[in-house]
């Protein structure tokens, strides 16, 4: 059990004060509830040596669905101000680089008829889009093809008809990095990743045939495509292993960076390099060209949908991009901090970018509303649409959650399954499952992750996010 | 068992133990093997060979090397060492190895499960204490 300190601010925050080498206090967004759940796991830990990296600004934080991970912890929020001198961490972003979600809203088929089909839609996605461990798909890039993807993102696959030029208009930074530099990608990554663009993966990858089930603000809900009843599209997958092997190849690099820097870590996979220094630049450019895979990814992922739902549907059967947002990154981003305004290196990990209304990087179609915001649940019950506040400006950089968080080890989660059959009790709640593995299924199983309902609720209530609509899956393919 | 699965939140925690320095590196590679394919590795196969070689001055870091080795080949040349055979004079400090290797085409993908990398997070390595014949050593797995 974990025994850091922790001092109630609010409702839904508390704080935890400086101690020994950290440089800012950490924060955390939760219920009382959650935070008990959460001493029995080392991520408050993990929240207080992400704030003895040096250049951290305001606090490091927590989001309610916060978990171990590697040295930063999952669903952790920190900034670095480069001009004090601030670093850039591989462990703050994580290995699947921008793993994100993208929101599809479906139109020309009515929600009742595709349930009606579940099974068949269930079997048609799967095999168009390949998923399971180290799947390769249909699309093998050359080396300049990979480059290309790397430097494009979402825009390569479009030029190549694999989407629509308004399909950028709704993309996170309109899906593509403009900072990448493939150059700094090592010869194992494009290995890895030329085989795997527009593939799902698997572990929490997922692909979801959704209809909205509840509707908390009826006319953001019709702004953004989803009213009560309408059906949906949930995409969750990253830059498969061509993020996992820049990850790690800049790990290693980071390591000894750290070293020659002089940067004391408390664990070493937070190892970091002032984000201005070679190393630091390095690494940027090489998780862009990363970022920009996994935009790709995504956008093949929903060409193959559209496919599907026209071969089944016909030719008015439309898949409309409702928005796309990155979990894994580190952005520059202007953000206020003691009352000044400065370029920050803005590292979510297992966060989701929240930008309120107004913000200038928010597509013009959603400005005056607050950026469109994703959290996925587990694959038994339901997924949540938010909207990014001013409040998350405020308290974490423009940020919220990003999904349910696991309640089990993937052991656990094995054991809980033994002698049960989850696909058919997904078939008795009127959901098809279709997976590329039996473990898979195990270790995802809806017992295996907390309720998404208490999370997004504190998010809402901590004035990080505001809450738009609910969804809930008829079809799911797993990896 | 020479290797188990552990709790850990999110990804796998593989505890892994040895009689001697050798045997914990084999084992390792049989963990790996055996938590990729959850057991289900074809007995006939040709066995596709790789020598290598790892060492360090520190053994847990001579441990995330093997590791390293082993995860390489198979996420990067599609070769998934099955056994291997480390030579008896091996220390973490010089590590001389033969890995038998099924290539990926040849395992069942249903019962296949990915890794994403091997991580340096809790990894670790115990010589054996007083009383205590094994080598251990963990690692995690982001999977």
């Amino acid at each position: 059990m974990s025994d850091v300190p922790l001092e109630r601010v609010d409702d839904t925050t508390w704080d935890i004060p400086i101690h020994g080498a950290m440089r800012v206090p950490g924060r955390i967004y939760a219920s009382a509830r959650m935070i008990e759940s959460m001493r029995s796991d080392p991520c408050l830990e993990q929240v207080r040596n992400v704030a003895t990296l040096p250049g951290i600004v305001g606090h490091s934080i927590g989001m309610p669905d916060i978990h171990w991970g590697y040295g930063f912890p999952i669903g952790g929020v920190a900034a670095f101000d480069p001009a004090a001198g601030g670093v850039i961490s591989p462990g703050g972003v994580g290995f699947d680089i921008n793993c994100g979600v993208r929101l599809l809203a479906v139109r020309g088929v009515k929600p009742k008829r595709a349930k009606k089909h579940r099974g068949e839609l269930a079997a048609d996605l799967i095999k168009a889009v390949p998923a399971g461990a180290g799947r390769g798909g249909p699309l093998k890039l050359k080396a300049h093809e990979l480059d290309q993807v790397s430097r494009g993102g979402a825009r390569w696959a479009v030029e190549r008809k694999l989407g629509r030029e308004e399909d950028l208009e709704v993309l996170e930074e309109r899906g593509c990095a403009a900072w990448a530099e493939p150059k700094h990608v090592g010869a194992d990554a494009r290995v890895r990743g030329a085989p795997q663009l527009g593939t799902l993966g698997s572990g929490n990858h997922f692909l979801e045939l959704q209809t909205v089930d509840e509707v908390y603000d009826a006319e953001a809900a019709a702004r953004l495509g989803v009213e009560e009843g309408a059906m949906t599209v949930l995409i969750h997958t990253g830059s498969r292993g061509f993020g996992h092997q820049v990850c790690d190849d800049s790990l290693e690099r980071m390591l000894q960076a750290s070293e020659r820097y002089g940067i004391e870590l408390p664990d070493p996979q937070l190892c970091a390099a002032p984000f201005d220094s070679d190393e630091g630049q390095a690494y940027f450019g090489a998780m862009g060209a990363a970022m920009n895979y996994a935009f790709a990814n995504r956008q093949v992922i929903t060409h193959r949908v559209r496919e599907v739902l026209r071969t089944r549907f016909g030719p008015h059967a439309e898949a409309e991009v409702v928005y796309d947002v990155c979990h894994n990154i580190a952005k520059k981003e202007r953000h206020v901090v003691d009352g000044e305004e400065r370029e920050l290196i803005v590292h979510r990990k297992g966060a989701t970018r929240a930008f309120g209304p107004g913000h200038p990087l928010i597509p013009d179609a959603y400005r005056d509303l607050g950026q469109p915001v994703f959290v996925p649940g587990d694959m038994g019950r339901y997924s949540f649409v938010l909207l990014g506040t001013e409040g998350s400006a405020t308290r974490a950089f423009g940020s919220c959650c990003h999904g349910a968080g696991r309640l089990l080890s993937r052991n656990q989660a094995r054991k809980r399954a033994r002698g049960r059959n989850i696909p058919r009790e997904l078939a008795a709640l009127g959901i098809s499952l279709q997976a590329a593995g039996k473990r898979t299924v195990e270790e995802e199983l809806s017992d295996a992750y907390k309720d998404v309902a208490d999370v997004v609720e504190v998010v809402h209530r901590a004035g990080l996010g505001r809450l738009v609509a609910r969804v809930r899956p008829f079809a799911v393919v797993k990896g | 068992m020479p290797w188990r699965l552990e709790d850990h939140t999110a990804d796998a925690l593989l505890a892994v133990e040895g009689a001697d320095w050798p045997a914990l590196l084999e084992e390792a590679a049989a963990a790996l093997a055996g938590f990729v394919t959850g057991g289900d590795i074809p007995g006939t196969t040709l066995r596709k060979m790789r020598r290598v070689a790892v060492g360090a001055d520190e053994p847990s870091e001579a441990w995330v090397q093997w590791w390293r080795e082993l995860f390489r080949l198979w996420s990067v040349e599609g070769l998934l060492a099955v056994s291997a055979g480390v030579r008896e004079d091996s220390t973490p400090q010089e590590t001389r190895a033969v890995l038998r290797c099924v290539p990926a085409e040849q395992l069942s993908a249903a019962s296949l499960t990915d890794v994403k990398a091997v991580t340096r997070h809790r990894a670790e390595v115990e010589a054996p204490a007083a009383g205590d014949a094994s080598w251990r050593g963990r690692i995690v797995l982001d999977v």
